[in-house]
């Protein structure tokens, strides 16, 4: 199984690298960012399993991040690290979305095995996704469209699962790009576009109405599942 | 929608009454246990959709309770209630299977957000891990 992925945001640099040397030791994948603006577009281009948010951040804070990550229908459990220990405070950081508040200083532990929990209750990944008449095998690596296999390339297929993970979120073209092409230098938005049309191309009845991969004008695309299992 | 089921098991009665008002005023379904045993027949007899549950109480303790469920695969979202504040305890508790664990004294209203918050979660669209999403290609 693929190691979960945590982003920790956390303006004080001791405790950041505190937190990410424990967590890399248990296997976690560590990304993280040392002030609000950047955690808020870590979160947003490539959301990760879990959320480690400190509340008083520069530019932007912990409470204005798990705001608009719930908005944005981003679901992976937040758990708040702060200082601010009253229980107005608690309530304040649950009733946002936080999945959890953590009062500082804490134990390692004790963090190591509320994040064990959380991650022990989302379960594994899941195997494959279904939208329409096609089923997606994330395991097997596999499109299928009524039953028969559809040829995809790797980047086909990253771009699709990258949609289907995201089903109704509107995706930035520069986000697309971040996450599914990542440091591949010769590329630009119009290499989203055309892997968007061949996508379309193998999944939608009509390609030019599509269904599934709709396009939001001048920012990106938004998969769409209404319905779908 | 159906009122959330809740089971609360804890053997301080003044504390008992105290949640299971507060819980019933909040729209839940409460079911309540005094004892360790009680509250594990309970459970296993009617899973509900939360558990609160003490860790020393009387016959069955909560730690014993909560590595029943799990080895029962119950999936039950598990709140432990305890005076132990130890790091040493709470990790034993979550790892045992308890989804969180809420030392007391505790508030009222952080105890009633906590309870919410598995009521929120859960996963739309995806297949479970153990399915077989795909069907065999045809020749």
């Amino acid at each position: 199984m693929s190691a979960k992925t945590i982003l920790i945001v956390e303006d004080d640099p001791v405790l950041l690298r505190g937190l990410k040397d424990n967590f890399e030791g248990q296997r976690y994948l560590v990304r993280t960012a040392r002030d609000g603006q950047k955690g808020l577009d870590a979160v947003l281009t490539e959301p990760p399993d879990l959320l480690l948010l400190d509340l008083m951040l520069p530019k932007v804070n912990g409470y204005e991040i798990c705001r608009t990550a719930r908005a944005r229908q981003l679901d992976m459990p937040i758990i708040m690290l702060t200082a601010k220990g009253q229980e107005d405070d608690i309530v304040r950081g649950l009733e946002l979305g936080a999945d959890d508040y953590v009062t500082k200083p804490f134990g390692i532990r004790e963090l190591l095995a509320r994040v064990k929990a959380f991650l022990r209750r989302q379960g594994p990944e899941a195997a494959g996704y279904e939208f329409g008449d096609c089923r997606l095998d994330l395991t097997a690596h596999k499109l299928f469209k009524k039953g028969i296999e559809i040829e995809l390339t790797a980047k086909e297929f990253r771009l699709l699962e990258f949609f289907v993970k995201r089903a109704g979120r509107a995706l930035t073209r520069d986000g697309i790009l971040a996450a599914v092409w990542g440091d591949e230098v010769i590329v630009t938005d119009r290499s989203v576009d055309r892997c968007v049309t061949t996508l379309r191309s193998k999944i939608e009845r009509d390609p030019r109405n599509p269904r599934f991969i709709q396009t939001i004008r001048d920012i990106g695309y938004r998969f769409e599942n209404a319905g779908g299992h | 929608m159906t009122a959330k089921k809740i089971l609360i098991v804890e053997d301080n009665p003044a504390l008992l009454r105290g949640l299971k008002d507060n819980f019933q005023a909040q729209g839940y379904q409460v079911r309540t246990a005094d004892d360790g045993e009680k509250g594990l027949d309970a459970l296993l007899r009617d899973p509900p959709d939360l558990l609160l549950l003490d860790l020393m109480l009387p016959k069955v303790n909560g730690y014993e309770i909560c590595r029943l469920a799990r080895s029962r695969h119950l999936n039950t979202p598990i709140i432990m209630l305890s005076a132990k504040t130890r790091e040493d305890d709470v990790v034993r508790g979550l790892e045992l299977g308890a989804d969180d664990y809420v030392t007391k004294p505790f508030g009222i209203r952080e105890l009633l957000a906590r309870a919410k918050l598995f009521s929120r979660r859960g996963s739309v669209h995806a297949l479970p891990a153990d399915s077989h999403p795909c069907p065999e290609p045809k020749p």
